[in-house]
Formats: C-alpha cells, structure tokens, sequence
C-alpha cells in the first residue's frame, strides 16, 4: 500500500466532499469516503483494509461530521464495516459493477445507520436528516462509486504495470 | 506460524482502531474535539472556500438536531397552541354572535340612544341573578337588563361591584317596575310573586284583558327612553279586595332558566 497516495487520496476526497460537493443539496450529493471506503475493503490486502477503513473514518468525523464537535462515530463505523467488508470479500468478492453497487449501497446504509446511533447515545441528538444519511446518500454513492473504482485504482497503481509492480515489491518484501 | 502472526496482528489493529474510535467518541472532550475539526477547517479553508464554506459553518453553528426531550416539549407547546387557537376562535365566534345581537338590539328604535352593556350571566339563584358587569364598566343600581337573544327585560341592577352585579328578576318578591298594558292608558306596577310569575293588580275590570295582552316596561327618566316588553297577561280573576278590579297574573316573555347573555342599558349621557 503507497500510504503517502492514500493519505493525499483520502485528504483530497474528504476537501471535495466539504468543499466542491457541500453546495449540493443534501439528497444528491454521493460520499466520497464512502466510496474509498469500499475501494480499500475490496481491493486492499486484509491489514491494509483495516488500517485504511478507520483513517478514513477518522478522515469522515474530521472533515464532515454528523454533530458538530463529536469525533469518533464514523471512526468505529467505517473501521468495523470496512473491516467487515474485507473479511467478506475472500467469500464474495463482488466484481461485476451491479454487486459493488449493492455493496457500496449496503455498507453506506450500515455505516450511517451506526454513525447516527452512535451519535444519539453520546449526545442524544437525533439528527433531522437520518433518511439522507441512510438511503439516499449510500444511493447517490453506489451509483458514482464503480465508476470511480478505476481512477482511484489507478492513482494508487494497483492496476496493470503498477498493480505488477505492487505484486513484485510485495514478493521480494517477503 | 505468519498467519497467525498476520491473523493476531489484524485483530490488534483492529482493536487499536476501535479503541481510538471508542476514546475519540467517549473521552476527548466535544471541546476539543471541535478544535480539531476547526482546525481542519481553518488549514484548508482555501480549497474549502471553492466550494460554499460549508464546513467552517457547520462546525461553528450547532447542527439542526433536536433531542427527544426537546422534540417532546416542543410537540406539547404546539398542542398547547392549538388548543389556545381553538378557544380564540371559539371566543371569536361568540363575540361576532354578540355583536349581531347587539345590533339587532340598537336597531329597535328608541334603544339607539342608550348604552347597552354586554354581560354574562355568572349564576342565578331563584328569582336573583349575577352578572359579569359591574361599576367598572359603568353598570349602576337601578338601570334596566334585558335579555340579549329575546330583548324582552328580565329585571332590574339591584346591588353592585367593581366587577359583576346582582340583578333582581321581575318574579322576585321585592320587584316593583311601572309597566303599561297594550290598550290600557294608565300605568300599573309589575310585582313579583317569588314563584316564577309576577302580578299586576287594581287594573279596572271595564278593560277585556285577553291572556297573551303584552305587558311593557314603561320608559324611565334616565333608565329606560322606549317601552320595552316585560311580560304577557297569563290570568285574570277577581281582586279579592277590590271587587270592580283584576287581579292579573303575568307570565314573563323569557326563559329565565335559560338565560346566558344580558345587556344592561345605560342612558347615554349629554353634554
């Protein structure tokens, strides 16, 4: 795993998310951590994925919270999810774009759905735009996700000469 | 013997990735947490501005969330609310049923030039009833009430305070109003009886009084400026005293029992 991409990766979606993508309206507007999210749990070796899914948890509660000056729900959702995720993906291993639709939409559901329980009992908030969170959110992402799989893919090189070259290092590593 | 180191060190960093969670989420301070989302904000407040800014207010203005207890309260005023805009409209339905009623009151000649005073009827005990005017606003003992849905008087203020009145029904025992009968020249005086009618006595029997003969309240220098109807002749018979007179019982034309509305008319003064 190349962490300094990864971190200028993760920096750079969760800037997009606040800044370029906040003035969208709510309902329509993908995550883009979410994605990275299932990007790493899938594609990433186990280690990496659990590594990868809490820093951009940590990424999420920095730069777009679900309550101002709380930290810590979308760390532990992302990180038990993402971790989730990348054990199933041994068994499931979703590479058509329908299942990584499914799955982005599925994981976005979960790790929201937690983020907000979370939140309501460390603050006892029930924040007014669950559904957004839950639904369509997680929607908006599965749709765009897939589609960003590849330059993301690419930009960490884990495809075609880099992915070998990845491969390689790893070999005379071990 | 690497898989299980590979499978123990998963499970570390998985825990040590929960705990940082857990320790963000219930120990650091909310305070300092929000420093640190400020923190972010305020480093990359450049790119962040090519956007809306969202984050610097987001993290500044508290998040539009309510909890449970707060959502409860709120629900309970807004019920509180509707309730309190039911009974003004309530309120305003019955002031817009009075004003009809008063105008239709004024509307009978002679009555225009008197004040007429709105009031409710508090309780009623026998042949005396209490009144939700009183001196404040302007009612006096001696001035005329009537019924404001039947315009026929019921009685007279007899006893009065800041804020409500007592009025002496025609049927009580100490009621003595001067009434004129339809087609009698003279005037006679209305007297209670104390059982719900009242009488009019010494009227010459020359007169062929017919039961259901109007009986009307005579004007009243600075009381009464028009003949208003108090009562109807329900029997006639003999003065036992007088032999050449009736002896007439009048039945009042309102339903005391029923009465919720009065108005008390006062003489509008002159300068």
């Amino acid at each position: 795993m190349r962490w300094l991409r990864f971190a200028v990766l993760v920096l750079l979606a969760s800037i997009l998310q606040t800044g370029l993508l906040g003035g969208l309206r709510a309902d329509l507007k993908p995550d883009l951590l979410l994605i990275l999210l299932v990007f790493f749990a899938l594609r990433g070796n186990p280690t990496d994925a659990i590594i990868a899914s809490f820093a951009i948890g940590f990424a999420a509660d920095l730069s777009n919270p679900i309550a101002g000056r709380l930290m810590g729900p979308r760390i532990i959702s992302f990180g038990l999810f993402g971790t989730l995720l990348s054990d199933l993906n041994n068994t499931i291993s979703p590479r058509r774009v329908i299942y990584q639709v499914v799955t982005i939409f599925l994981t976005g559901c979960v790790t929201a759905g937690l983020s907000y329980l979370l939140t309501f009992l460390r603050t006892g908030a029930v924040t007014a735009h669950m559904a957004t969170g839950c639904f369509w959110q997680p929607l908006c992402s599965a749709l765009l996700g897939p589609f960003l799989f590849w330059p993301i893919g690419w930009c960490m090189q884990m495809y075609g000469r880099g992915r070998r070259r990845y491969l390689r290092g790893a070999l005379l590593r071990h | 013997m690497t898989r299980k180191w590979a499978s123990t060190s998963k499970g570390l960093l998985f825990a040590g990735g929960l705990f940082v969670g857990l320790t963000f989420l219930l120990l650091v301070p909310r305070e300092a947490a929000g420093q640190l989302q400020l923190a972010y904000a305020h480093v990359f407040r450049w790119p962040l501005k090519m956007g809306r800014g969202v984050l610097p207010a987001r993290a500044t203005t508290p998040t539009r969330s309510i909890s449970p207890q707060a959502y409860e309260e709120l629900l309970k005023a807004c019920q509180q609310l509707r309730n309190k805009a039911a009974n003004v409209e309530a309120e305003l339905q019955a002031a817009n049923r009075q004003i009809e009623l008063l105008t239709k009151l004024k509307a009978k000649p002679g009555l225009a030039q008197m004040q007429a005073i709105p009031a409710k009827v508090d309780t009623q005990v026998q042949d005396e009833m209490t009144i939700s005017q009183g001196q404040e606003s302007g009612v006096a003992v001696g001035q005329y009430v009537l019924s404001l849905t039947d315009q026929c008087m019921i009685g007279v203020v007899s006893a009065v305070s800041a804020k409500g009145a007592k009025v002496r029904l025609i049927t009580d025992r100490d009621s003595r109003i001067p009434v004129n009968i339809a087609g009698l020249a003279a005037g006679k005086y209305l007297e209670g009886r104390g059982d719900g009618v009242a009488r009019i006595r010494q009227v010459p029997r020359e007169h062929a009084l017919q039961a259901g003969t109007a009986v009307y309240a005579q004007p009243q220098r600075g009381l009464l400026v028009v003949q208003v109807i108090v009562a109807e002749v329900a029997e006639r018979k003999m003065d036992a005293e007088h032999p050449t007179m009736w002896d007439i019982t009048a039945r009042p034309v309102c339903n005391m029992t029923t009465l919720s509305d009065v108005v008390v008319m006062k003489p509008v003064s002159v300068r």
